[in-house]
């Protein structure tokens, strides 16, 4: 049969003396294919998810508004408490100041023992005594 | 002594699990990419190729490591020594949990960010002391992304600071009890996590290491241990990123439900919001082309450059304007 479909083979004038005939096309053609996308166009609208997102965004702004304003209420009663106790934890470290000046002389005259007319204490600066404010109002 | 030993321990308690989790991050890629194109990934080694990544470290580890004889060797070994560093030190600051951070600096994120532009030194470093034009061209690329998306990653972060008036991630974490910043900052919360992809130079912003073009960007010549150090630093960085990305805008250690979730470790939300960060690294590599290198251009400076520049001034406008500020 392969030999009869040869062009210009003898024997063969038309296609209809072929053994067995070629698909066609159905009489009037095949129907027009679909080639476009088929994207559904079901689901909510552009606007309404730019309009639910952005509700959404706006309630998110508010949130970080309060609980700013709530961070701010909290660390102004903290500081507020660090103010009230100020004047303790000032006592507290004038003993510490005290106790560490006393021992720093007792290191200073043990060190300096050798040296004739050393006063233990004296400063270079002529200056008036000032306690010293380590106190840390700041909240950490 | 003993305070020394502590500060070691307590690194050696980070950077170990760090490396392990950058191990195992490798395995998750490979297995997440093969589920995705429906083939079974690595299910050799180990039960379900659970050691692939340690005979994978094992083989870089006894491989030979070949040195051009044209490379500048002091800059050459120094690149992927300088890259892997700068990938540990970032996590110093990370907190994972109220108080479980190695170091709780009050300027950190700026201190994340100095150390994440200076890791485009390691980069250019590698490719320019290779002695090899595959390596140089991708070195230029890798570092002219790196910069460009670093500019809209600050700009970003600025609108989120803005929120939190701190530059400390503690407080940063702590003011996000109210509500994450992902939902009043959702756009800028997706730019970031694009942004994040092209710092990382990650598909599909991976021009660096284009295959067909520069052969595997600017660490061609790199073999052995010290090509294990780039890879190390890269994974390290990615997952650092998503940490950061989780820290910023997903709440970092805060549960997902307030109180009804307390009972779970503050390490382990943030563990999963990192995760799900890396998860979404792993499927956009798996579904997106690559970008072409004017588009990814365009996209850093004529795109998310002003988009995020405008944001800045809508936040802070708004908080000023309500008078919302912290």
């Amino acid at each position: 049969m392969a030999e009869g479909l040869r062009r210009g083979s003898p024997g063969m004038k038309s296609i209809k003396d072929m053994a067995m005939r070629q698909d066609g096309p159905p009489p009037g053609g095949f129907p027009a294919i679909r080639y476009g996308r088929k994207i559904p166009n079901s689901g909510p609208s552009g606007v309404a998810i730019f309009g639910i997102g952005a509700i959404i965004m706006a309630y998110g702004f508010y949130k970080v508004g309060q609980t700013n304003h709530k961070r701010k209420d909290w660390k102004r009663e903290k500081l507020r408490a660090r103010m009230d106790i100020m004047p303790i934890l000032q006592a507290e470290e004038d003993i510490r100041f005290v106790e560490a000046q006393k021992k720093a002389w007792e290191l200073e005259a043990k060190i300096m023992k050798g040296v004739p007319d050393w006063k233990v204490g004296e400063r270079a600066y002529k200056t008036r005594w000032m306690p010293p404010n380590t106190g840390i109002i700041k909240p950490s | 002594m003993s305070y020394i030993l502590g500060v070691l321990l307590k690194i050696l308690g980070l950077v170990v699990p760090l490396l392990l989790g950058i191990a195992f991050m490798v395995l998750a890629e490979r297995k997440v990419m093969g589920s995705i194109q429906r083939r079974k990934g690595p299910n050799v080694v180990g039960v379900f190729g659970i050691l692939q990544p340690i005979a994978d470290g094992l083989k870089l580890m006894v491989k030979e490591t070949v040195l051009p004889s044209n490379a500048n060797l002091m800059i050459f070994l120094a690149a992927p020594v300088l890259t892997f560093m700068l990938a540990l030190i970032s996590w110093s600051v990370i907190p994972f949990g109220d108080g479980l951070v190695l170091c709780d600096l009050n300027i950190g994120v700026l201190y994340l960010f100095a150390v994440s532009s200076l890791g485009v030194y390691g980069v250019i470093m590698a490719g320019w002391s290779s002695n090899s034009k595959y390596a140089f061209l991708g070195a230029l690329r890798s570092t002219a992304q790196m910069v460009s998306y670093e500019v809209s990653l600050g700009l970003i972060l600025i609108s989120t600071l803005i929120f939190a008036g701190s530059l400390n991630f503690t407080e940063i974490v702590e003011s996000q009890k109210g509500v994450w910043f992902a939902v009043p900052l959702f756009p800028l919360f997706i730019m970031f996590f694009i942004s994040c992809l092209a710092e990382t130079n990650r598909a599909p912003f991976d021009l660096p290491e284009a295959e067909a073009e520069l052969v595997a960007g600017y660490n061609v010549e790199y073999s052995s241990m010290a090509f294990a150090l780039f890879f190390l630093g890269e994974y390290g960085n990615m997952i650092l990123m998503c940490t950061f990305c989780s820290i910023m805008f997903l709440g970092g250690w805060l549960p997902l439900v307030p109180e009804a979730m307390d009972f779970m470790p503050p390490g382990f939300w943030l563990g999963l919001k990192a995760a799900f960060f890396l998860f979404g690294f792993i499927w956009v590599r798996a579904s997106f082309p690559r970008y072409r290198y004017d588009q990814l251009m365009r996209l850093g400076w004529k795109v998310f450059l002003p988009l995020s520049l405008a944001w800045v001034f809508f936040v802070s406008g708004l908080m000023i304007g309500y008078d919302w500020l912290p």
